[in-house]
């Protein structure tokens, strides 16, 4: 009889890894961006590094270093930092029917690995493996390629030309439309709030609101209109 | 320059806020009892998100990074591989907008 390995942690951690390394090897080249950014910015290269190592999120870091002068506006950065990584709440709030088992200190020391590719990935996850290890083995793979494009980009600063760089600005948008296509793959029957979503964010930008609040108001109009949806479905 | 020790402040700072971010959502939601009602909807929030950041980005894309995201959805559907779906969107960036400026 086979082994049953859903509740095991670290069988779990290599399929996760695996599941990722597109996501991950992706991940590199943003790494690589964003270490050149950094270091045209003046920050150092151990700064740099430990900015990686503590955020782990390329929008967030990429904002955070256009405030970056003497003295730091901390206010600022922290309310830049709050609003860009507040989408990960979102994903975090979704993978509660999918991660319930162990302690809560071990969840949460594995959401520090939290990612949309990994959370994505988890909630699409048909395979018999522990939730947990699957989220966190991906993290692992994003996290260490992330690591490593920072050193590369911020050692090697003239790895790419200031052109290469400039038309390498949307490749961010294609990153993410890569984990959307993901989520729709896994998940189809979800286009009505999607597509609501999409929607209110263009209204709200050409209405002239700022990025975060499009995501918020936009991704809570989504999800009123999937709760109508479920209400109507239940009817 | 900022000076070290204020630049490694601010740097633990933005880290611990992001990690908040991480759990906050999965803390909020366990003390709801019947959040397993909402499971449909909790399904369609990473979808939404991405969304509303997908929308506005293909609003203000230029001709070639539209193209490139065309591109790069049309190879994810067919071939369902992310790096070489990614490798497609950023090759044809970096050919097209180096090549048309």
């Amino acid at each position: 009889m086979p082994e049953d390995t859903r509740h095991k942690f670290l069988p779990a951690l290599l399929p996760g890894a695996q599941a990722n390394f597109g996501f991950a090897a992706s991940g590199f080249l943003f790494g690589v961006l964003f270490g050149i950014a950094s270091s045209g910015a003046g920050i150092p290269l151990f700064q740099t590094v430990l900015m990686s190592a503590m955020m782990f999120t390329a929008a967030g870091q990429f904002a955070a270093i256009e405030f970056w002068q003497t003295p730091l506006p901390y206010a600022t950065l922290a309310v830049t930092t709050l609003l860009i990584s507040s989408r990960l709440s979102l994903f975090s709030i979704a993978l509660i029917p999918h991660i319930r088992e162990r302690s809560l200190i071990t969840r949460m020391a594995g959401f520090a690995f939290l990612l949309d590719p990994n959370a994505v990935q988890v909630m699409t996850l048909k395979r018999s493996c522990d939730p947990l290890g699957y989220l966190v083995g991906g993290g692992l793979a994003l996290y260490t390629f992330w690591i490593a494009g920072t050193i590369v980009g911020a050692t090697f600063t003239n790895i790419l030309t200031a052109d290469m760089v400039k038309a390498l600005e949307y490749a961010g948008i294609l990153f993410i439309a890569i984990v959307m296509m993901t989520v729709a793959k896994g998940n189809a029957k979800n286009w009505l709030p999607w597509t609501i979503a999409g929607l209110s964010a263009v209204a709200l930008t050409e209405a002239g609101a700022n990025p975060a609040a499009v995501m918020i108001l936009a991704t809570l109009a989504g999800t009123i209109a999937g709760l109508i949806k479920s209400k109507f479905n239940h009817a | 320059m900022p000076d070290a020790s204020s630049a490694i402040l601010a740097i633990f700072m933005m880290g611990a806020i992001a990690y908040g971010c991480r759990i906050s959502g999965y803390l909020a939601g366990t003390l709801f009892r019947n959040i397993e009602r909402y499971r449909s909807v909790l399904e369609a929030l990473p979808g939404c998100a991405l969304m509303a950041i997908l929308g506005p980005a293909a609003m203000r894309g230029s001709p070639i990074e539209l193209a490139a995201l065309a591109c790069t959805v049309g190879t994810m559907w067919v071939t369902g591989n992310v790096l070489f779906s990614s490798m497609v969107g950023i090759a044809f960036l970096l050919g097209f907008g180096l090549w048309l400026g």
